[in-house]
């Protein structure tokens, strides 16, 4: 098993299943379960095409050493969103990731348009669900072929080992959503997040450094140099960042001294 | 063409969605394709690395850095 591919997948596709499974919850509760998971089901056979062409294509045309290269890069461009988001999140210039806020927004939003009809196939519901699950899988669907692809010697047991991690997360998220009937607020997601993003840079700087032509001292061992390195880094940018996101805090309406 | 651009868009906003970002990288592959190729910096190959580590928090910084002043 290629645990490199499979605990980024693992981690990642449990933050965006969270996400998705917000979204098919509130359209259960407030149109019905049908139009619900008909378009959660309709988006996951999408996203398992996409997987499987992209996938199969990767495998049996691009050679690892380019693969590592463009993947590294892309990698490091893409956990940087997720690092940066995170840690302004932390340090109090971005508001946290509320599921429950979202949640009950979400609920009065639909509310609020009357078409709650509980029997009926619906259209809206089944079309919401259906963007929402396959917007948030895309993210699963890249991180899934990417670190699979690039993990191990070979490029279809690394396919598997992240699929694996991908398909452990949305058993794990939606027993826990059956468990709790809600959104799953105790889920820490920018801990989850902040996590991703060190391991999708981390994974990222090292493939692309190698596709580039460094030789990283104590090969794959070095991949935990990187990632202390990383997390050193974000420790401090936080710390720098911190007195930025209370002056912030300060200056929002009904808070500290800007009431005059 | 607006079609086309839009698309782009979506691709670099699913991908990146920050040019501060992008630009940074960009400039630190330059720089690490230069030392791995260019003989006249074969002295700075042992600190490639580091330069790449370093190149990829100053890009985060650097965008960072944009935040505090929106």
């Amino acid at each position: 098993m290629v645990w490199s591919a499979v605990l980024p997948s693992f981690f990642a596709s449990t933050v965006e299943f969270v996400e998705a499974l917000t979204i098919v919850l509130v359209i259960g509760v407030t149109i019905n379960w049908k139009s619900s998971l008909l378009g959660a089901a309709a988006a996951a056979l999408t996203l398992g095409v996409l997987v499987l062409i992209f996938g199969s294509a990767i495998v049996l045309f691009i050679p690892i050493e380019v693969l590592r290269l463009v993947v590294g890069i892309i990698l490091v461009l893409f956990g940087l969103q997720w690092l940066k988001k995170a840690l302004l999140r932390y340090s109090g210039l971005k508001a946290l990731h509320d599921e429950g806020a979202i949640y009950e927004e979400r609920l009065r939003e639909l509310k609020a348009r009357g078409e709650i009809d509980a029997g009926k196939f619906n259209g809206f519901g089944f079309l919401t669900s259906f963007k929402s699950v396959l917007l948030e899988g895309l993210e699963v669907a890249f991180i899934v072929i990417t670190f699979g692809a690039s993990a191990g010697t070979h490029k279809v047991d690394g396919l598997w080992a992240a699929a694996v991690g991908a398909l452990l997360a949305f058993v794990v998220v939606v027993l826990l959503g059956f468990a709790v009937r809600g959104p799953l607020t105790k889920i820490p997601e920018n801990t989850l997040k902040y996590i991703v993003g060190l391991m999708l840079v981390t994974f990222g700087t090292f493939w692309g450094g190698e596709g580039l032509g460094i030789a990283w001292p104590f090969a794959d061992l070095f991949l935990l140099v990187l990632l202390a390195a990383y997390f050193v880094a974000s420790l401090l940018i936080v710390r720098w960042l911190k007195p930025y996101g209370r002056a912030r805090e300060r200056q929002k309406p009904g808070v500290g001294g800007s009431r005059s | 063409m607006k079609m086309a651009v839009r698309i782009l868009q979506e691709i670099f906003d699913f991908f990146c969605g920050d040019w501060l970002i992008f630009w940074g990288i960009a400039l630190t592959v330059v720089v690490i394709e230069g030392i791995e190729r260019l003989p006249a910096l074969a002295s700075a190959r042992p600190w490639a690395g580091l330069i790449f580590f370093a190149g990829v928090a100053l890009s985060l910084m650097n965008s960072l850095k944009r935040e505090t002043k929106e």
